[in-house]
């Protein structure tokens, strides 16, 4: 280490406990005195560069973070009651969305729904076979099952059952009238918009909105299906 | 009474929330008492207003705070705060750009504001240190105040160590060189 190299290393850092250093100090009288100089200047550095602190500078931070922390704690929670009132909602919409789809009844295509009853009518065979006088108590207990009641006489029912018509249950009836047997296919879950016609190689029929769903009359003669349709529709009443 | 025992999922044992909200709050105090000194003069001579040096300080330790769990060794959190609150200084200038105002609108504070019972010789020590270039005026109040060597400082100021070493040399140059520019004064009172 030459005698520049030391005077810049004791002017860097006085303190340097490097061995080459040390060594190199202890060569001269002045070299020694050169660090301790710089000692002392770097104390008198240090004695400036010490300044006061503000009073309680340490108790104003902790108090600084408390108050950041419970503003957070505070957000957090309001945040956490947020998200619970959110969460409850759309649970709630859910269920609501979800009871009003199960309790109103399906709207849902007339042509369709027209197809259904007419492979209903040709599949049970067996209903327009049936020679029965069905007592009016059970047309009006079958009918308040589905909130249902007659006000008046329909004629004599020669058949009367539950049925499956489109992923729905209804009301099959058979009437006896004069033009001939009539089928009756009330569809209180199925909800149509607008009436529709129901015909094909054997029956005519039509589909039209009640009340309450949706009812079907089907026959081999036109004329009877407007005369049954009457018929229901003056003696048959929707309560709920 | 709540069960304040330690919870165990599997092979891993969790600190009940509680614990671990005492343990952080206990830390962050400590490294408040030990370094909060130390901070206020660094930030003080960074800036030289006592006023900024206070807000700089309590907006370091706020960060800390907030990011506190990525404090993994306690012997780095000196650096680490002090690299906090460089960044919050520089901030404060990229604020300072866009904030510009009359000179004449304003009272400028008098930076060097020492007591009546502050030594002449302190005076103008004080003054030599503000008026240090900030690349010189740094790595010294690292090395004094911080009490870093000098290849921590150039870590600490992603610095090259032959810079650093130059810039140590030349701030007490400097320094030496306006003090006995100051002693030579005509008028001094030498005591």
């Amino acid at each position: 280490m030459d005698d520049l190299e030391f005077r810049k290393s004791a002017t860097i850092d006085p303190d340097n406990q490097d061995p080459e250093f040390l060594k190199k100090k202890q060569q001269s009288q002045y070299n020694h005195r050169f660090v301790n100089d710089q000692q002392t200047f770097n104390q008198e550095l240090l004695e400036t560069l010490t300044i006061p602190t503000p009073e309680n500078l340490t108790d104003r931070i902790i108090l600084t973070q408390q108050l950041l922390q419970h503003k957070q704690q505070r957000l957090k929670k309001r945040q956490r009651l947020w998200r619970n009132w959110l969460t409850g909602s759309v649970a709630a919409a859910i269920i609501i969305t979800f009871s009003v789809h199960l309790l109103t009844p399906a709207t849902i295509n007339a042509a369709q729904l027209a197809q259904s009853v007419i492979n209903h009518v040709h599949d049970d065979t067996h209903a327009l076979n049936v020679r029965m006088d069905v007592p009016k108590s059970s047309i009006d207990t079958m009918l308040a099952s589905y909130g249902g009641k007659l006000k008046g006489p329909i004629g004599q029912v020669s058949f009367l059952g539950h049925c499956i018509v489109g992923g729905h249950t209804g009301i099959h009836m058979v009437l006896n009238t004069p033009q001939g047997l009539v089928t009756v296919i009330l569809l209180p879950n199925q909800s149509i918009n607008q009436p529709s016609l129901l015909t094909d190689s054997q029956y005519s029929g039509i589909l039209y909105p009640s009340e309450k769903g949706s009812i079907a009359i089907i026959a081999e003669h036109k004329k009877s299906i407007e005369d049954t349709r009457q018929n229901i529709n003056q003696n048959l009443n929707w309560i709920i | 009474m709540f069960n304040m025992k330690k919870r165990t999922i599997g092979k891993k044992t969790i600190e009940p929330p509680v614990y671990k909200d005492v343990s952080r709050q206990k830390r962050f105090e400590t490294l408040a008492k030990a370094y909060s000194s130390d901070l206020y003069r660094f930030a003080f001579w960074l800036c030289s207003n006592h006023a900024i040096a206070d807000d700089l300080v309590q907006e370091t330790f706020l960060r800390a705070w907030k990011a506190l769990d990525k404090l993994e060794d306690e012997k780095k959190a000196k650096s680490w705060l002090i690299t906090i609150l460089r960044r919050e200084n520089a901030r404060r200038f990229e604020r300072k750009r866009f904030d510009l105002v009359d000179i004449e609108d304003v009272v400028v504070e008098d930076k060097v504001n020492p007591g009546p019972e502050q030594s002449i010789e302190k005076q103008q020590f004080h003054q030599a240190i503000l008026n240090l270039d900030i690349d010189y005026r740094e790595p010294l109040l690292l090395q004094t105040i911080g009490g870093y060597k000098t290849s921590e400082i150039a870590q600490l100021l992603k610095l090259n160590l032959n810079t650093v070493n130059t810039r140590l040399f030349r701030a007490r140059d400097q320094l030496k060189r306006q003090l006995n520019k100051d002693m030579l004064q005509p008028g001094r009172v030498n005591r």
